[in-house]
């Protein structure tokens, strides 16, 4: 990386760790400190809303969704605008005139204490563990694709975090999340601009959107039903409600970005600041992905994004071979690229035709090779994740393809304000998960259960240290995480196991107003029972996990009414 | 409970517009998939 790109990066990190300190107003108090006194606007609420969701691991994830499978990512997120006004409508109102700290503080008041610590722990355990991974993640692409040491790419990444939000708390995380998304969406727009700049001269920006049409990489809807498939209309907007109204409803992290706004209504307009922008922002994410594939077309990529094998391959007997295929790779290319540039020149539709088959003929033979180069790493290295596919593109390559292009095609200067706004999703997010670990171990468990009486100060004090070993327990997560690469499924399988659940407690507190305590902590247990049956037992486990969450719901709500009628205590 | 607590009027209408901009979205991304796949 050139000595501007560092400066760039290095002056980010200046300018949000300064940023997030110098956010000390009423810190000195509970109130100040995790809510903002309740004091924020919406448009700050609602873009550390969309910070706080957008982690890096989302950024290069999706673009890498885009090279390799096309739009049909964006599907996922065609329920959130619906759960945005159902949660306006709903929880947002109750949240706030309850005057909670935490979405589990609320549980108490409506059922019991058992509910409240139950629903506490089992975000504590999921979201701690998670926090881990979304620092692990990036930690590793940077440092394959920079060259940098591992440790210090993740202490570069949770250190400052950690400083800004122990000290100034929710207001720090809130304004850096307002400058960390202005990095994220100038970083990405400069990447589209130098990806359309970059197209040959004699290549518009429509000819180079009907290629990446004729290799599928238009195709955003998909109408018709599977319940295995997570990435189709009905999933998305169907079982996509559920996940978002659980996460956006259920999940601290976010229930506390909300519940610093001025007023009910405030709070209603940072949720549907999403609900109207979230989509076509993931469609930029998604569309810079596919020019990427396009810049591709035109420019030769490496055969293998991900170069974590490369030491292993040079070592072994295979080396030869592998080598013998990046030339065949090559000459493959060249094929493709001719005709990749018939099929932008051809002009009648018979031509397109032609052009179009020759074109997929070319790219088949362009995966044919990589598959073969995927498994030669995966028969010396002993990784099976190359054995899958994403879309045409070997698994282990999505997260490389952007920080790729990143890192060998844009100007300088461009290139360190990139990695920033990679540095910006991963520490948006890490943020946010950190101030409301923090918040749910002082006042669901510390403040609740173990020390009821303690001062204001002392509290102060106990969310400064949390915060910190949350952090530090984040870092060492992440350096364990990133040398078992299943953990990071594993983790997002946890959260998916227990969030629909969640979600028919709260569905329970709000709408049936018999429910009991017991009905309720029943009723979550055999929620998360059901679910995590159904999501490990053979017949069921092909069942995409959007679908997880309305049977945790349907669940918890069905045994809570039940046991709330057997347990509730009779009238005189 | 103040008038900012209890909800305004335009919610409705902001509701009513997410809606209905999330249709345009959906119409927009089939019309953007119809344009370059043809």
């Amino acid at each position: 990386m050139h000595l501007l790109d560092w400066l760039v990066v290095a002056a980010y990190l200046v300018w949000i760790v300064y940023d997030g300190l110098k956010r000390t107003k009423a810190t000195d108090e509970m109130e100040g400190y995790f809510l903002a006194k309740r004091s924020l606007p919406w448009w700050a609420v609602g873009l550390s809303v969309m910070a706080t969701q957008l982690s890096a691991i989302t950024l290069v994830g999706t673009t890498g969704q885009g090279y390799a499978d096309g739009m049909r990512f964006i599907q996922f997120y065609l329920g959130l605008p619906i759960a945005m006004v159902i949660l306006s409508v709903t929880l947002v109102p109750f949240f706030y005139r309850a005057k909670v700290y935490t979405a589990y503080e609320y549980l108490e008041r409506r059922f019991d204490l058992k509910t409240r610590t139950l629903a506490s722990v089992l975000f504590l355990c999921s979201r701690g563990l998670s926090c881990g991974v979304i620092i692990a993640a990036p930690a590793v692409i940077l440092s394959i694709i920079l060259g940098w040491n591992l440790t210090i790419t993740i202490l570069a990444i949770g250190v400052p975090t950690i400083l800004y939000t122990m000290v100034g708390g929710v207001q720090a995380v809130t304004w850096t999340d307002v400058k960390q998304m202005a990095v994220i969406v100038g970083g990405l727009i400069a990447a589209v601009v130098v990806l359309i700049v970059g197209l040959p001269g004699d290549v518009s920006v429509g000819e180079a959107l009907h290629v990446a049409g004729s290799a599928g990489r238009l195709n955003a809807l998909d109408f018709h039903f599977a319940w295995g498939e997570t990435y189709t209309f009905w999933s998305g907007l169907l079982g996509g409600v559920f996940l978002m109204l659980s996460y956006f409803g259920c999940d601290q992290s976010q229930v506390q970005r909300y519940l610093t706004a001025k007023s009910i209504d405030e709070g209603r307009h940072s949720l549907l600041m999403s609900a109207f922008f979230k989509i076509p922002l993931q469609a930029l994410v998604l569309l810079t992905g596919v020019l990427v594939f396009v810049f591709y077309l035109f420019n030769q990529p490496p055969m293998l994004f991900n170069t974590a094998h490369a030491k292993d391959i040079e070592q072994s007997s295979r080396r030869g071979e592998y080598h013998a295929l990046e030339a065949e790779f090559a000459q493959a290319f060249e094929a493709r690229r001719q005709a990749t540039s018939a099929l932008a020149d051809a002009g009648t539709p018979a031509a397109r035709e032609a052009a179009r088959e020759t074109f997929r003929t070319a790219t088949g033979e362009l995966r044919g090779i990589r598959s073969r180069a995927a498994a030669l790493v995966r028969d010396v290295t002993h990784d099976d994740s190359y054995g899958g596919l994403t879309g045409d593109t070997p698994t282990p390559d999505v997260n490389y393809v952007f920080p790729t292009f990143i890192t060998t095609k844009m100007p300088i200067g461009l290139v360190g304000l990139m990695i920033a706004a990679i540095f910006a999703a991963a520490m948006s997010s890490i943020a946010a998960e950190l101030n409301s670990l923090a918040t749910s171990s002082v006042i669901d468990i510390y403040r609740r259960l173990l020390r009821p009486e303690a001062t204001e100060s002392h509290y102060l004090m106990v969310s400064r240290v949390a915060t910190g070993v949350w952090g530090l327990l984040a870092c060492i997560v992440a350096s364990f995480a990133v040398g078992l690469g299943s953990l990071i499924e594993v983790v997002n399988r946890f959260g998916s196991i227990f969030y629909g659940s969640l979600l028919g407690v709260f569905v329970l507190a709000l709408t049936f107003r018999r429910t009991t305590g017991t009905g309720a902590f029943v009723g979550l247990l055999a929620g998360i029972t059901t679910v995590l049956i159904f999501a490990f037992h053979p017949a069921t486990r092909g069942v995409s996990y959007l679908w997880h969450n309305p049977l945790g719901v349907a669940v918890v709500v069905v045994v809570g009414i039940a046991v709330s009628l057997v347990t509730r205590p009779r009238m005189a | 409970m103040s008038s900012s607590e209890s909800g305004d009027s335009r919610m409705p209408r902001l509701y009513t517009l997410v809606f209905i901009v999330e249709a345009l979205v959906i119409v927009a991304l089939w019309a953007f998939e119809r344009a370059f796949t043809r």
